[in-house]
């Protein structure tokens, strides 16, 4: 009794930062069933209303197929460009190999404002129009520093061994690469493509400052925003959020599977 | 002996500033056992590297069946690793795994099946080769391991630390089985280890390195009882050494004065040179030998007792502060208390005279 009253605080504080980090979240997706006209309370009763008005604006179906385009286009060459960066790096001896590296990650630092600004002036000069292929240019030029982290912290030494392995048996370095090199480096591979898929599909900044007529999710449901709450926005959000978790939860599944692989490897 | 099938003239690999391996010279006749012995950093996983055609040396050249290996490829060299991770492939299967060096090879899938199930056999995994390299336990992934390497009939199958990782009975088990293996396929095995026991059970012909040099070469028995430095005179087990000087040497005879007396041995030194005289602790005993020349190393008192077994593992303290504490090896039925005082004696052969 007297233990389980000394946890109290702890479980208290707990709750609220839970609350803090998901009541928001939860508002929007409790408000997107709404029977009502407004997203607010009173909660109305549980209706699939907005859904079907959702679906049957050909704006916002529309904007959900470009994001859906230049996450998985973006997040597929994210992935390719990383990938590539990291088998170099990890594998051939380059001058200024730590150099290269550095370089590659520092977008990360970089704040998508500054980023996309950058490409603002940057496709003016060259004559890249606004459009969704300059959006997922951007979406590339911030994912590959992640995707490139990514696959390269796999490429360690016992990987390596493995393909110096595969070359001692008499594998070229093509067949190396193809038969021993991806598939190991596959599930790396699929968790880099997830997250960055994430990032694309629900990034804003970029997205809003590349774009003219041809807009993504985030930037429709910004652009209707600014006239007002609406519930058919609460349904659109929740769309988002549960295709960003089914991504995460995606890379997830492969990160715990390989970590089993892993465990299993060292018994 | 015809020419040898390995051989390793004036190598030196230099990393940035450090020199790995300093010219060493070396001749490996086919179907020998050969273990490279030595401390970490002593060069010798570094001269299997080089051997494998990972790395290049930076001077030198390394000839196998008469050919020059320099600038061959590992893919392109006739020789197989080892390696001490083991570095299976985690996403094939055993037989998979196996056969993957016959499939680069170009060897036809019916003759291919039939090379995985020897290699398989050899090592005793017949029965697994749907296996996952997940489902299968350390010894096995070793197991899996060699027989991926010998699948593909290299002259030359280049072990490194391959027991490294297992357990102490399995590591003796395996020993065994890696001499038997090696005399089935006959191949030339070329191991790398730092465990001296481990090189004594198994090798044809040890050669100790230290500090990328060669400190000595020749058959376990040789390297252990007639060392030829010091480094390896301590490296292969435990020794007393003795200090000496040289007061005359002529027509392969040395007389010897150390703290205990002088001595007459079979080897030519240089007068006036000081000495090591290494003695096993199994070659010191409590009685004067019956045959050959005995030498007397004076009193001792007993100082520790371990029993081991097979024998007591004794110091003793020389009545010489220049001889120091002693080891000995002595029956496990001799009867000893602390404090006693024993004479110690050795036969002037079981002497080896090491230069300092």
């Amino acid at each position: 009794m007297a233990r389980w009253f000394r946890h109290l605080p702890a479980a208290f504080y707990l709750i609220l930062a839970y609350v803090f980090i998901f009541l928001p979240v939860v508002i929007l997706v409790l408000f997107s069933f709404q029977d009502g006209q407004l997203p607010v309370p009173p909660f109305d009763g549980p209706s699939l209303r907005w859904y079907e008005r959702m679906i049957s604006d050909s704006r916002l179906v529309e904007a959900l197929g470009h994001s859906v385009i230049v996450a998985l286009l973006s997040s597929l060459v994210a992935t390719l460009l990383g990938f590539l960066a990291a088998y170099a790096l990890a594998r051939r001896n380059m001058p200024f190999g730590g150099g290269i590296r550095y370089l590659l990650m520092a977008p990360l630092t970089v704040s998508y404002l500054i980023i996309g600004m950058g490409l603002l002036i940057t496709f003016a000069l060259i004559g890249i129009p606004k459009s969704l292929l300059a959006v997922g240019i951007g979406h590339v030029v911030i994912n590959l520093p992640l995707c490139f982290a990514i696959v390269y912290s796999q490429m360690g030494e016992h990987q390596r061994n493995i393909e110096r392995a595969a070359q001692d048996l008499g594998a070229n370095d093509l067949q190396t690469l193809v038969l021993i090199t991806i598939p190991i480096l596959q599930p790396a591979l699929f968790a880099s493509f997830c997250l960055a898929a994430t990032l694309s599909w629900d990034e804003f900044i970029i997205a809003f400052l590349l774009t003219r007529f041809d807009v993504t999710l985030p930037v429709i449901i910004f652009e209707m925003l600014s006239a007002g709450l609406n519930p058919v926005l609460n349904a659109a959000g929740t769309v988002v959020f549960a295709i960003s978790i089914l991504f995460v939860l995606l890379a997830l599944l492969l990160a715990t599977r390989r970590k089993r692989a892993n465990v299993d490897a060292a018994g | 002996m015809s020419t040898p099938l390995v051989e390793l003239r004036g190598i030196r690999k230099e990393y940035d500033d450090v020199v790995a391996v300093a010219d060493v010279d070396l001749k490996i006749d086919a179907g020998e056992f050969v273990v490279l012995l030595g401390p970490s950093g002593s060069g010798k996983t570094t001269i299997l590297t080089m051997l494998g055609g990972f790395a290049e040396p930076t001077v030198g050249q390394i000839f196998i069946d008469d050919e020059d290996m320099t600038g061959r490829p590992p893919a392109s060299r006739p020789t197989a690793t080892v390696f001490q991770d083991y570095a299976l492939f985690p996403h094939m299967n055993v037989a998979s795994n196996v056969g993957f060096g016959l499939a680069m090879h170009k060897v036809p899938k019916s003759e291919r099946k039939v090379r995985i199930d020897e290699a398989l056999d050899l090592v005793g995994l017949a029965s697994l080769g749907h296996r996952s390299i997940h489902q299968l336990s350390g010894g096995q992934r070793q197991r899996v391991a060699l027989a991926r390497a010998i699948a593909v009939r290299p002259s030359v199958l280049l072990l490194d630390e391959p027991l490294g990782a297992l357990d102490l009975s399995l590591r003796r088990q395996m020993q065994e089985e890696l001499v038997r293996i090696q005399d089935e396929v006959g191949t030339t095995f070329i191991h790398v280890t730092h465990d001296q026991e481990e090189a004594m059970s198994i090798a044809d012909r040890i050669v100790v390195m230290s500090h990328g040099r060669i400190e000595d070469v020749g058959s376990p028995q040789k390297v252990y009882h007639r060392p030829s430095s010091l480094f390896s005179a301590n490296f292969m087990g435990e020794s007393n050494l003795i200090g000496g000087k040289v007061e005359n040497s002529e027509g392969g005879r040395s007389r010897i004065a150390a703290a205990f007396g002088v001595c007459e041995l079979s080897t030519s030194q240089q007068v006036g040179a000081e000495v090591s005289l290494m003695l096993r602790p199994e070659h010191l005993t409590l009685a004067s030998p019956s045959s050959g020349a005995a030498i007397a190393l004076g009193h001792a008192y007993v100082k520790g007792i371990v029993f081991q077994g097979s024998h007591l593992k004794v110091t003793a303290a020389s009545e010489f502060d220049e001889v120091g504490v002693l080891k000995l090896s002595l029956p496990a039925e001799t009867a000893l208390i602390a404090g006693q005082q024993i004479d110690i004696f050795a036969v002037a052969d079981n002497v080896v005279v090491l230069t300092q």
